[in-house]
């Protein structure tokens, strides 16, 4: 009996630690999980009035004003980024930055019990508060973090932000500094716009040096390690603009990684166009290179470094900090981590992790997971690509790694390639020496070098992963460029005999030969497209062929569709300087769009669904909710590549959606709602004052406003990734109600006509 | 002749509505019935004294009143074609001692017309702003009051352009203005006795339908 108890409790053990690890070879991208919480279902304008009431009556009517302001903009501007599907909740990552939360918080349950902690799927390291008690912690610093008491100060910093209420106090200094410039009175009555910024950011550096002061007397009362706190100031705050991997604690070796050793031409291709190409007078980089790339890269030192940084004068001489430049809303890093240090007890004590190492272990690694796929959505191909790779080395048999470094690799020869070479690619001032040497290798390649290790990349992953669609979706996009019939695009593959005997050996499979004629028959029918869209004039033939369908009717023939997140936007742009958007107007109509395209689909018999998790009621909200964050992130990526043809990255989650909806069209609609002063001649109301009799007209034409409503739907097909209807109509009438309903009934109807022979 | 063209639209209207179940137009609902009033304030013409009453010849508070009934259908986001009835009648003359005659003018008249509305301004028929075309047939009848058995008639055509826009309101009907001119086509009318072309009355009938200002309501029907 015994035994059997500690055989259970063997298994139980097993069990616990098999939850708590992740599978990273088969990592699974997180989404949110369990009920939609209620911070994300309530209306902003009952969060608005809610707060409202919290302004206290024995403040001065000005005061009042403001804060009212301030409670109006705020929860608007919060659930915007509640419903942008850029917030996670009930995830992995999210539960132990609260855990962290419970450990620091412990004893005061009243304070624990007003904030929530929330990770934005963002690349870049930051955290933020909320008057409300929500706060933000991007993904790029989680990803960043090295140790649990690093999290556990800025989490202390964040707090110390609430409970000083540094947010409402920013809005209301800034709005008097406005107010006073304005009126020309008090003790800004002078200053220019320059000094306004200064003023503020000086009042904001003041709070941020206030939260680090209280968020480490927070901190010094948990039992987290004191030695952990002046790190915090390096890759997460200083550092922050370098390449994640010097965190990494092995390094791959990324070059035989992207050109497998086995492929020995075209390494020696490689190598030869970084000779070629490289007019940089690196000679220790020359002369020792032999037959491997990756040793002689291997075999510079950093010392080298600054040669080549003197020489070349291509990169700015590494400087030392400066102070803190007056226009910013933090003061330096070093300045901070001078200021802290200072109040650090002088014995070093606490632990490093109190909730979990395991568990930070896990998380972090998610959190670089994710941020690999977070650098590719924004084009930030380099980072990706160096990020992954390192990744790689611990985890070399991910297959989500593997299909990162495909995506990242074919993003960056597609840019390559289109000459659309961002800034996000090379944007470091400085970097540390690794990941220096990576970027002179990818800088050195040409285009077609590029192309062609993507190509073969992708096809080795076509061939391990066969039934990945986005395998195949790309490697049919790789060779529909081979097929390109613009001549300046055949120059450049001309004599190249790489790219040739790369293809015949390709060639050879029944496979890719099939995926060949599959290609060629796409880019047939693409140049007969363009030949069409040729016969239109205009600047852009594309664009004029739009404007033609959307007035003309542009029948698409679709009998089920998704409408995503269908917005209402209202702004009055008749004062300068004012704020411009009426939130609680648009979220009024905000709430009838759903309805009327449900009953306009019905209207219809057209098999409509709209995904709006705030509007959605039903038990899906959650589901609803991770859909539109993928549809969201589907949409902004293919805007980004607006220059460069190319297969979104998330083509293959994207695909699978379209297969739980049973259609492939998906359709963002939406209104935009605007009041502004009429244009009129200016002469006519002097004109007009002459007349006594015309008067009346004088005060019409005074008060006259003019009110256009555009209501737009952009019309995705993503099986084909394609957008394949953008009409928009700019009606000269406030859009409400009855009219609203008409006009997205006329674009319902539009997509489901068909086409008359 | 008349009769075969009248009933070749109608036949035309649901022909094209019967297409597809669903339609465009306001709401999917596209043929509209409504009523409207065109007016315009006689003393505009008091050239012509053309509604002048016994008790009041300077026609200062007169008012031109048509009552027309109207029947629409949308065949496109832009495009619609419609019929419509009209008539007014004059109130009593009194013209001043070289036209001493005291006459009733009776007009009813029926037209069709085509609407094109603004794709610049975002319009989406029947909503929106719109050009008006109108080819109109009017039947007149001139009745002398003392002597009732004493008519004369004519035929006119014309020509009407019209300017104007169209509402929703209470969420199903839809409130219609508009401005009205009409150029009558002398070669396509004929009239006698009091009712000869280019005559004073024939000019009372010009000034009459010359410009207006239309407000009406249409209702959604199909």
């Amino acid at each position: 009996m015994k035994c059997s108890h500690q055989v259970l409790l063997l298994a139980l053990l097993c069990l616990a630690f098999v939850l708590s690890a992740q599978d990273f070879d088969n990592y699974v991208p997180i989404r949110s999980s369990g009920k939609l919480p209620v911070e994300f279902r309530t209306s902003s304008t009952e969060r608005y009035e809610e707060e409202r009431n919290t302004i206290s009556k024995r403040s001065g009517r000005k005061e009042r004003q403001v804060q009212d302001k301030f409670y109006l903009e705020s929860s608007f501007s919060i659930d915007q980024i509640f419903l942008s599907g850029k917030v996670l909740f009930n995830d992995p990552i999210g539960s132990y930055i609260n855990k962290v939360a419970d450990e620091i918080l412990k004893d005061d349950p009243q304070l624990r019990a007003k904030l929530r902690f929330y990770v934005v799927k963002s690349v870049s390291s930051n955290a933020f508060t909320t008057q409300r008690g929500a706060i933000f912690v991007t993904m790029g610093m989680v990803a960043r973090i090295e140790n649990e008491a690093q999290l556990a100060f800025i989490l202390c910093h964040e707090i110390a932000h609430f409970k000083e209420g540094h947010v409402l106090k920013s809005y209301v200094h800034q709005s008097v500094i406005q107010e006073e410039q304005g009126k020309g009175k008090g003790r800004y009555k002078k200053a220019n716009n320059l000094e306004q910024i200064i003023q503020q950011s000086e009042y904001s550096q003041e709070n941020e040096r206030k939260a680090d002061a209280i968020g480490l007397e927070l901190y010094l009362e948990s039992s987290y390690s004191t030695a952990a706190v002046p790190s915090v100031f390096g890759p997460l705050i200083r550092d922050v603009d370098k390449p994640i991997s010097p965190l990494f604690r092995g390094y791959t070796d990324i070059f035989s990684e992207l050109v497998p050793a086995e492929n020995w031409d075209k390494q020696i291709r490689v190598a030869d166009s970084i000779i070629e190409i490289r007019n940089r007078p690196h000679k220790s980089m020359i002369e020792n290179f032999g037959k491997k790339p990756h040793y002689i890269l291997e075999g510079i030192n950093l010392a080298d470094d600054i040669d080549i940084i003197k020489n070349t004068g291509k990169k700015k001489k590494l400087t030392k900090p400066q102070e803190t430049p007056k226009i910013a809303s933090h003061p330096d890093a070093n300045e901070r981590e001078k200021l802290v240090t200072q109040n650090l007890p002088k014995n070093t004590s606490g632990s490093l992790f109190l909730v979990s190492e395991a568990e930070y272990a896990t998380v972090i690694n998610m959190a670089r997971f994710e941020l690999s796929e977070l650098l590719i959505e924004n084009t930030g191909y380099f980072d990706a690509l160096y990020l992954t790779l390192n990744l790689l080395g611990e985890y070399p048999n991910s297959k989500y790694l593997k299909k990162e470094l495909v995506k990242a690799l074919y993003g960056f020869s597609q840019y390559r390639f289109e000459d659309q070479e961002k800034p996000s690619f090379f944007k470091y001032k400085s970097l540390p020496w690794p990941s220096r040497r990576f970027e002179y290798f990818l800088e050195d390649l040409s285009k077609v070098e590029l192309y062609l290790i993507a190509l073969t990349k992708v096809w080795d992953s076509f061939e391990e992963y066969p039934d990945d669609p986005y395998y195949r979706k790309v490697l049919l996009d790789l060779i529909f460029d081979l097929l390109d019939t613009d001549p300046d695009f055949i120059k450049i593959f001309e004599d190249e005999p790489t790219l040739n005997k790369t293809l015949d050996q390709l060639m050879e499979n029944a496979e890719f030969q099939k995926m060949y004629d599959e290609a060629q028959k796409e880019r047939k029918r693409v140049d007969e497209w363009d030949e069409f869209l040729g016969t239109f004039k205009g600047r852009r033939s594309k664009a004029a062929y739009f404007k033609k369908i959307t007035r003309r009717g542009y029948k698409l023939g679709i009998d089920k569709l998704v409408v995503f997140n269908p917005g209402f936007y209202r702004l009055d742009i008749r004062k300068k300087g004012k704020n411009p958007i009426q939130y609680v107007a648009a979220e009024e109509q905000q709430s009838n769009i759903r309805e009327y395209l449900l009953k306009a689909g019905n209207d219809l018999d057209l098999d409509l669904k709209v995904l709006d998790s705030r509007t959605d009621q039903s038990d899906q909200q959650t589901e609803s909710f991770n859909d539109i964050s993928l549809l969201e992130t589907w949409q902004a990526e293919k805007m980004m590549h607006d220059e460069v043809d190319m297969v979104g990255s998330k083509y293959g989650e994207i695909q699978a959606m379209a297969e739980k909806y049973g259609t492939p069209y998906f359709v963002n609609m939406g209104v935009i709602s605007v009041r502004a002063r009429f244009p009129q001649n200016r002469y006519v109301p002097y004109a007009l004052a002459w007349v006594p009799v015309l008067w009346p007209f004088l005060g019409y034409e005074t008060f006259r406003h003019e009110e256009v409503s555009i209501v737009y739907s952009l019309v995705y097909d993503v099986q084909e990734g394609e957008l394949i209807a953008a009409p928009y109509n700019a009606m000269q009438a406030k859009v409400k109600n009855v009219m609203l309903y008409n006009s997205l009934y006329y674009d319902l109807y539009q997509m489901k006509s068909k086409k008359q022979k | 002749m008349k009769r075969i063209t009248f009933s070749s639209i109608i036949l035309l209207l649901f022909i094209f509505s019967s297409v597809e179940s669903y339609s465009q137009g306001f709401g999917g609902k596209r043929l509209f019935a409504g009523y409207n009033l065109s007016m315009f304030h006689a003393t505009a013409f008091s050239d012509y004294a053309p509604t002048g009453t016994a008790r009041n010849y300077k026609a200062y508070d007169a008012w031109n009143v048509t009552h027309h009934l109207e029947l629409e259908y949308v065949l496109g986001r832009l495009h619609v074609l419609g019929v419509n009835y009209f008539r007014y009648r004059t109130n009593e003359g009194l013209w001043g001692d070289s036209y001493p005659d005291y006459l009733h003018l009776n007009v009813q008249g029926y037209g069709f017309y085509y609407k094109i509305f603004s794709a610049r301004k975002g319009s989406i028929a029947p909503i929106g702003t719109w050009w008006k075309f109108q080819l109109s047939n009017m039947h007149c009848r001139a009745v002398e009051i003392l002597d009732p058995g004493n008519t004369d008639n004519s035929t006119r055509m014309d020509f009407r352009i019209a300017f104007g826009k169209q509402i929703p309101i209470f969420s199903g009907l839809l409130l219609n203005m508009s401005a009205e001119t009409a150029i009558p086509i002398s070669e396509l009318s004929t009239g006698q006795g009091y009712l000869e072309p280019g005559g004073y009355y024939w000019e009372r009938l010009d000034s009459y339908n010359g410009i207006n200002v239309k407000i009406g309501l249409s209702l959604p029907l199909y």
